[in-house]
């Protein structure tokens, strides 16, 4: 016994000291051991990092705190040095990764001081703050310093250095989770701003009015129709989708054989082919129809119809019907995967119970496969909901600004497309509406973040049933 | 190896309650009891695969050589204390390289891998049977044989310690023959510790058993002499009919929880 | 003696149970709404082709045209060749960028989040990248449009950008749009590694790196490769984000700061403005159908890759 802890205490290995003390005490024991004076350089080098990680996050959040990205910078290149240049004293060699790591951070503290504060941008929207440059760049340096200090303080076990590279792991992360947050909150925050409650209870129109002898346009401002035509899409959808969508998956999962293979390939092909591609063929749908006049029933349905001041009749350009059959297409290959899904989680036993108790194929169907698979279509259609709102390749061929109304045979609308018009509608559509292209597509973004939230919250639930039941069963 | 008084807990069920024992170099430790006893947690705590499990805590003193495990890179204490599973659990991957796997995971440069590759094949009884398909997915094999490149892998990173998690519980007795045959062959190379619910294998491959019951040590003793004469009447029960109807004194019986063992 | 072969033939369970054999009526019903799905999607595909194939069955285009370098399809402006060798390098061009940019970031992701990330992280990263796989592509372009383009345009002098608008700035859009996509199916290959595995190579002496990279890596090459291919197909269908923000400019694409174009990048800018019949629009289509075929191509692939996976 106490050989062993002879041979403890006469190993120095900070790891050691570490575990001795708990993890929380590691700084201590490094600040307070004189012959780890080395090591306190590293400890330097490390503290520096984690403050150059701090202030990048800061930097990108909050463009205020830009004037402390080249002091940080500077401040990384001195502490990675410090501990390779108390090393070359001892006449040891420099290693490359520290040299690369504090030059490329003077480097970078230079060019935090040199670049202009606000690089310029075509218009407004474009006008770009440096710290976006120099904030990515002081996280990225600080990564790779954090990493070189760890590595320093730990010793040189292969622990410490699988430690060590947990910084620069992670940082993927800290890309990733910039480039969304810059994303979101570029659009909330320009959102809330161009925000108006009037957008939500009018809808876009124009009308002619004379005068003083001329003719003019006036234009009212809204979304209200957007909303509503995004609405009706994913209502309409749903309905066109929920019974093949919902057969093929149950024929797929109950039938095995030729069929069901043909079906699989048949809604992966679906998945597979560009949305685009949808659309370009409901354009052409729609365009094959410009024959019959408007009236007509098919033309109706397909084209749609609205009725101008005057009392005429005038076909549209394809009616919230042709985009929701269209729209379908892509949510039907969804709820046909979700419910063979479903259906093949049920336990056999359960199965088996229904079989023996001579039941026919439909009575099964309808009280043990439906309800038990009743989630994942419900999640199929959640998904399938936010896919219909957020599509706009289907229908933007068809579409107009919605200005006739919400009917189901009036042209096809939505909020999505609205976002798109105010780029590249129609000239008054672009001149009325630019101001509010925030706040499209931020309720654009909260409609079907909302949507996917609640299917993934909903998957999740099914998930865990399924798990319940693999332990009950 | 040596613990003394070794405790393991896992949240606040505890599994091991104080375990002292001595590991002899180059010889076979079998460690046998009822299931929940902990054997398989000792086993794990050796190496140190329990720090993956957050909720375990372990205290007392392992440790090997005179050195400390607990304090020890566990990554360099896993370099010296390999392990064999229960269920085989070979690598998707040919023969070759899971026999490899480990010596050029860990980097060493430039190593004679052919002649590892062939020794440790050998030692775990298993060269004969696939020199020929050495570039073959491991997942081809049968269980059997898949365990014995198990040991074969870990045989390759020449541990100084093997432990074994029951190795033979998954498979047909003429593999079990064949693996005893290979714990057999390397014994005197390396220091094993065997976990082992089949008692006669235990006679068969040990030199010292410990008796484990509700996370302490019943007896320990030479394998030999513990099957002549037990000192306490549990360890002779379970020893002939692998049964405890009267529990060990010291032990309370209606605590034992059974925990993975 | 009868009751014997019951007993026997009761234990003998089958592969699947379905609920029961003949047809009934579930089954018609089923197959009904199934045969219509088959349908829409034989008609949808025999719409695309035979549209595809009017450019050289109507117009009389020889087929090997297609593949010429040159874009000029307005009767208007001179004599006409409908090459689209701008289009599908583009396309391939563009996709092809934007998984090179997307690939690492989104494995590294995956990987931090399924070998480092402590439980609660990933109990937030996980769900949120399957909630950002439903962005609409427009806010993606729209933003390129807006912030992107115009800072390329004003800040990448330097680097050779004229107007912003470029093949770079398409597959850096494009990037962010299919990284939660490549990121959760990437992440799904990595966590159906069995735990055993990792700890089996723990237990050899291998740190948590190693592991990552001799084991998690190599077993989950073909899901990692399902990965960038999804998220290539996702890239590839796309028309709106990438058409904002790439110039649309119909050359061989030679440079990363210039204006190219792709198949559906072109085929939204002249759709609507050509007549159905029309020689161009018939361009158009056939455009399309390369689009579809090329989908074809990486959905077989995927099967290929699935299978190939499976066994493990």
């Amino acid at each position: 016994m106490s050989t062993v802890l002879d041979q403890r205490r006469a190993t120095p290995a900070p790891l050691q000291r570490a575990a001795d003390t708990g993890r929380s005490g590691l700084l201590a024991v490094l600040l307070a051991d004189a012959r780890l004076a080395d090591r306190r350089l590293h400890v330097l080098n490390l503290v520096a990092a984690v403050l150059g990680l701090v202030v990048g996050g800061a930097v990108l959040l909050w463009n205020g705190a830009d004037v402390l990205t080249a002091p940080a910078l500077a401040l990384l290149a001195l502490c990675v040095a410090a501990p390779a240049v108390a090393k070359r004293r001892v006449g040891e060699a420099l290693d490359r990764s520290t040299l690369t790591i504090a030059l490329l951070s003077a480097v970078a503290a230079v060019a935090a001081l040199l670049l202009p504060v606000w690089l310029y941008g075509a218009d407004v929207n474009g006008i770009v703050h440096r710290s976006a440059i120099t904030g990515p760049m002081l996280l990225l340096l600080s990564a790779f310093g954090a990493s070189h200090g760890l590595r320093g303080v730990l010793g040189d076990g292969p622990s410490a250095r699988d430690f060590a590279t947990y910084p620069v792991l992670a940082l993927p992360v800290v890309l990733a989770v910039a480039a969304y947050g810059f994303i979101l909150a570029r659009v909330v925050v320009s959102g809330v701003g161009s925000f108006d409650v009037s957008l939500l209870t009018t809808a876009w129109t124009q009308q002619l009015v004379e005068t003083s002898g001329a003719a003019k346009f006036t234009y009212t401002v809204g979304l209200l129709n957007n909303i509503l035509g995004t609405l009706e899409l994913i209502a309409l959808t749903s309905l066109f989708a929920i019974l093949p969508g919902v057969g093929a998956g149950v024929f797929m999962s109950e039938y095995p054989g030729l069929m069901a293979k043909v079906i699989d390939l048949s809604t992966t092909m679906l998945r597979a082919v560009s949305v685009f591609v949808i659309g370009a063929t409901a354009f052409g749908v729609v365009g094959a129809t410009s024959g019959l006049a408007a009236g007509t029933p098919i033309s109706d349905l397909v084209r749609g119809v609205y009725t101008d001041v005057n009392g005429l009749v005038h076909p549209g350009t394809g009616s919230f019907i042709t985009a929701s059959a269209f729209l379908a297409l892509l949510v039907i290959p969804i709820i046909a995967k979700l419910t063979e899904e479903g259906l093949r989680s049920i336990p056999r036993d359960l199965r088996e119970g229904s079989v023996a108790l001579g039941t026919s194929d439909a009575y099964g169907l309808r009280r043990l496969l439906l309800p038990w698979a009743g989630l994942n279509i419900i999640t199929g259609l959640l998904i399938g909901a936010a896919e219909a709102s957020g599509s706009l390749a289907v229908i933007m061929f068809i579409a107009g600004p919605g200005q006739d109304g919400v009917a189901p045979t009036n042209s096809v609308t939505s909020l999505d497309y609205a976002l798109f018009a105010t780029q590249y509608g129609l000239k008054p559509y672009v001149d009325t509406m630019a101001d509010y292209r925030f706040a499209t597509a931020l309720l654009l973004l909260l409609l079907t973040l909302g949507l996917t939230s609640v299917a993934v919250v909903v998957r999740r639930r099914v998930a865990r049933r399924y798990r319940g039941s693999l332990t009950a069963g | 190896m040596r613990t003394d008084g070794l405790r393991v807990a896992y949240g606040s069920k505890e599994v091991l309650r104080g375990i002292d024992l001595p590991i002899a170099k180059g010889k076979v430790t079998a460690l046998v009891g009822p299931s929940g006893c902990g054997k398989t947690t000792l086993l794990r705590t050796l190496n140190r695969l329990t720090d993956l499990t957050s909720t375990c805590s372990v205290s007392g003193i392992v440790t090997i050589d005179g050195e400390d495990c607990m304090a020890m890179d566990p990554v360099l204490l896993r370099r010296r204390v390999g392990m064999v599973f229960q269920k085989p659990n070979v690598f998707p991957m040919s023969i070759r390289e899971n026999v490899l796997y480990g010596v050029k995971a860990r980097g060493n440069g430039k190593t004679e891998y052919a002649e590892i590759l062939e020794s440790s094949l050998r030692k775990a009884v298993i060269w004969d049977e696939v020199k020929d398909r050495l570039d073959e997915s491991a997942l081809a094999l049968s269980g059997g044989q898949q365990q014995r490149v198990c040991i074969a892998r870990t045989l390759a990173t020449s541990p100084e310690v093997v432990l074994m998690d029951e190795p033979g519980a998954s498979l047909d007795p003429r593999s079990t023959q064949l693996l005893e045959e290979s714990i057999l062959a390397i014994r005197g190379d390396f220091t094993v510790v065997i976990v082992t619910h089949d008692i006669p294998q235990a006679h068969r491959v040990s030199d010292f058993l410990a008796f484990l019951y509700d996370g302490r040590v019943v007896e320990f003793g030479e394998t030999r002499q513990l099957f002549a004469e037990p000192r306490e009447h549990a360890t002779k029960e379970y020893l002939e009919g692998g049964l405890v109807t009267v529990p060990p004194v010291g032990n309370v019986a209606a605590a034992a929880v059974p925990v993975s063992a | 003696m009868e009751s014997d072969i019951a007993t026997e033939m009761a234990a003998v369970r089958p592969e699947r149970v379905v609920l029961a054999p003949g047809i009934d009526v579930a089954r018609r019903v089923t197959g009904a709404a199934a045969t219509v799905v088959v349908l829409l999607v034989g008609l949808l595909l025999a719409f695309i082709a035979w549209n595809g194939i009017a450019l050289f069955r109507h117009s009389g285009v020889p087929i090997l045209e297609v593949f010429a370098p040159v874009w000029q399809p307005d009767p208007t402006s001179g004599e006409t060749t409908y090459g689209l060798l701008p289009f599908i390098l583009g396309t391939l061009g563009v996709v092809s960028v934007a998984a090179a940019l997307a690939a690492p970031l989104s494995l590294g992701l995956a990987l931090f989040m399924a070998e480092v990330a402590p439980p609660w992280a990933r109990r937030v990263m996980q769900p949120a990248m399957e909630v950002f796989v439903g962005i609409p592509s427009v806010v993606y372009g729209w933003l390129g449009l807006t912030v992107l383009v115009p800072f390329l345009a004003a800040n990448g002098k330097w680097a050779g950008f004229t107007s912003g608008f470029s093949w770079f700035a398409g597959s850096l859009v494009l990037a962010l749009m299919i990284l939660p996509t490549v990121s959760s199916v990437a992440y799904d290959s990595f966590r159906a590694v069995p735990p055993d595995l990792r700890t089996a190579s723990l237990a050899l002496g291998t740190t948590r790196w190693q592991t990552i990279r001799h084991l998690l890596l190599p077993a989950s090459g073909a899901g990692i490769v399902t990965a960038i291919v999804l998220g290539m197909m996702r890239a590839a269908g796309e028309a709106l984000a990438v058409q904002m923000v790439i110039g649309n400019r119909p050359l061989i694409p030679r440079s990363l700061f210039q204006p190219v174009t792709t198949l559906t990048a072109q085929i939204t800018l002249d759709m609507g403005n050509t007549v159905a019949g029309e020689t161009w629009n018939e361009a158009l289509w056939t455009m399309g159908l390369v689009l579809v075929t090329m989908s074809f191509a990486a959905v077989v692939l995927v099967r290929l890759l699935t299978r190939r996976a499976g066994p493990r």
